[in-house]
């Protein structure tokens, strides 16, 4: 049924994935000659530094290269595996996070601290510094999901038909919200709200890291979990329940688990598109439907594109940067093409 | 194939700075991060200093052939430590606020000038980069002659003042799409301000789109077309006036008070302020 041995491809994924980690902390718009690269790595290691490091290099690699690393990682693999359990809950290859209003809650969250910041909100944004874009939008992001949520759920039980079409409503009501602000922004608003939707990594420190963990870690350890699960949603609902899993609180689980790494994602990156839908199709194509491999598999291979497409971002209009919501499109969408148009591929992969 | 090359091509050229040292010597090398003040390094006879600019530094042309660190707001430490600065001058706009923390722990001199939009702010701004270079002399003597000009300027605005201050209409309107018409706390009220007239608009603050009967409404003296880039096409009052047939109605159509000039120029509060003032002036005479 595989058409690669699985435990193979997540050797390539790891394997990959370390040495784009690697080649990303060693390129960028400012060159590291190797042996401070080494002397820094040691010190990083605890061992005493033969000769001092210039500063600026050192903080360029501890502070600023390795935190935007970590990032990448860990924000390309919750968009990545939160993709592939929507998709499987749904049932539905054209499903992602957007749709139970992850993305325009976050929105909504992040265009009010950038518009109304200075006014109606200037004192949350007095209190929360520099956190109160992210905060603002990872709370939107939840407190939209859970409204769509509560709407489709009747009596305990959650109806995934309704769950779309409450998500396309609530979505809109957030879109409208959003254009509102984007009316009454000034021009420089506009530019930052612009720049928002495209995705960047820019601003990524160890605080950010720190503040983001919990929100994707949980989710990565615990959405793999639901894999048999997700499984048996492959055959339907119904069979799903008479196969014995208790599909009320995989659909809870899910929607949450999802929404929290997502928001977390979001919040602290932009709007990244494409990854979340496409990386779990790529994979679908390689090595199947089957939610205990794929689910892995997408988070690996999330965190690998990401990595190299920020690679990308930083380097290709040094010293300023590409938004990584471009590059993840324009290197990410000829790639599935080409995938998708391959003469391997069976007619009918798809699903 | 250029994008591999690239990584080459920084390297060979940060190899080439790093050999010069520009961390220890005692030569400035600064990034501008804001048009005004690109423009007030230039008048400054200082561009030799320059080593990158930020995207809203478009004037002089020249400043659009350095190394650009991307939109002032969204901008990049690593990009920015990799031109080698010893000086970043920048303006309260600048950030992300995380990324200007990040280059003051590299410990990067990154200097915050701060604005304020009104001739004197202009001259405090000329007079802050000036000191930031060590070019005080230079720069007072650029005040001196800014300030003889705008004099100049200003009383025969006055010699040939209203009786009331004329209202002004202020709208940005670029290529071939919207125009934008310009409320409170703007650069363009402020603008109308250092001309001594009044903004028709008093509802509102920042841009929102002109539309054709709010336009007539507001039956302006004198209409001011900030030219945000029109490409050889016909000017850009021109072109606002076919768009929207009812402004033909207002007083400043039929008296021919309608004034274009380049956004940069009209909006910059940087060392131009008097020629923006002279680029205006006709439209502000009252005819006896």
């Amino acid at each position: 049924m595989y058409r690669v041995n699985p435990i193979a491809l997540w050797g390539i994924f790891a394997a990959a994935l370390v040495v784009a980690s690697a080649w990303s902390l060693v390129t960028g718009a400012l060159h590291i000659p190797s042996r401070e690269l080494v002397a820094v790595l040691k010190q990083g290691l605890g061992f005493s530094a033969i000769e001092p490091v210039p500063l600026h290099l050192e903080i360029t690699l501890l502070q600023i290269r390795l935190p935007r690393l970590v990032m990448a990682l860990l924000v390309g693999a919750a968009l990545a595996l939160s993709g592939a359990a929507i998709q499987g809950l749904f049932r539905n290859p054209l499903a992602d996070p957007g749709l139970i209003g992850v993305s325009s809650g976050a929105a909504l969250g992040a265009v009010s601290i950038i518009v109304l910041g200075d006014t109606l909100f200037s004192s949350w944004v007095w209190l929360s510094g520099r956190w109160a874009l992210p905060v603002a939008a990872f709370v939107a992001s939840l407190i939209t999901t859970l409204v769509i949520y509560r709407i489709s759920t009747r009596s305990g039980y959650t109806q995934v038909a309704t769950l779309l079409l409450a998500g396309i409503a609530i979505n809109a009501i957030a879109g409208a919200a959003t254009g509102l602000l984007t009316f009454i922004a000034d021009d420089s608003e506009l530019r930052s709200i612009t720049f928002w939707s495209m995705g960047s990594l820019t601003q990524s420190s160890w605080q950010d890291v720190a503040a983001m963990l919990p929100f994707i870690v949980i989710p990565l350890l615990l959405l793999p979990l639901f894999a048999p699960a997700l499984n048996g949603f492959l055959m339907g609902e119904t069979v799903a329940e008479h196969l014995g899993f208790p599909i009320r609180w995989v659909k809870r689980c899910i929607i949450l688990l999802t929404a929290m790494a997502v928001g977390a994602a979001v919040a602290f990156s932009g709007v990244i598109g494409f990854l979340g839908l496409v990386v779990p199709h790529l994979l679908r194509l390689v090595i199947g439907p089957d939610h205990r491999l794929l689910l892995p598999a997408s988070a690996l291979c999330g965190a690998l594109l990401l990595t190299v497409a920020d690679m990308f971002a930083r380097t290709v209009v040094a010293p300023a940067e590409l938004p990584i919501g471009l590059i993840m499109a324009i290197i990410g969408g000829p790639f599935f093409l080409a995938l998708l148009l391959s003469p391997a591929l069976k007619p009918g992969g798809v699903a | 194939m250029k994008v591999w090359m690239l990584p080459l091509c920084l390297w060979a050229l940060s190899a080439l700075s790093t050999a010069g040292s520009a961390y220890a010597g005692d030569e400035t090398r600064v990034i501008s991060i804001d048009g005004s003040i690109t423009e007030i390094v230039y008048a400054l006879g200082a561009a030799d200093h320059l080593v990158g600019v930020d995207t809203t530094s478009r004037y002089p042309a020249a400043a659009q052939a350095l190394p650009n660190v991307g939109y002032m707001r969204q901008l990049t430490a690593e990009g920015i430590l990799s031109l080698q600065p010893s000086l970043v001058i920048t303006t309260a706009e600048a950030g992300p606020v995380a990324v200007l923390e990040q280059l003051d722990q590299a410990g990067l001199r990154v200097e915050t000038v701060t604005t304020d939009s009104s001739i004197a702010g202009v001259y405090a701004k000329i007079r802050r980069v000036a000191q930031l270079l060590a070019m005080q002399e230079r720069g007072e003597e650029l005040i001196g002659t800014l300030q003889s000009n705008i004099q100049t300027l200003q009383a025969q605005l006055y010699d040939r003042r209203w009786q009331a201050p004329p209202k002004v209409m202020f709208l940005l309107a670029a290529g071939n799409h919207g125009v934008m018409l310009a409320g409170k706390n703007t650069h363009a009220d402020a603008m109308i301000q250092v001309m001594g007239g009044v903004n028709v608009v008093s509802d509102f603050n920042s841009y929102k789109p002109l539309t054709p009967e709010g336009g007539l409404q507001t039956l302006p003296d004198i209409i001011v077309v900030a030219d945000t880039g029109s490409g050889g096409q016909a000017p850009a009052s021109e072109r606002v006036l076919e768009r929207f047939q009812l402004l033909q109605h207002t007083p400043a159509a039929r008296q021919k008070r309608v004034i274009t000039a380049d956004s940069m120029l009209l909006l910059g509060f940087g060392p131009r302020i008097d020629q923006a003032i002279e680029a205006m002036a006709p439209a502000f005479y009252v005819s006896r």
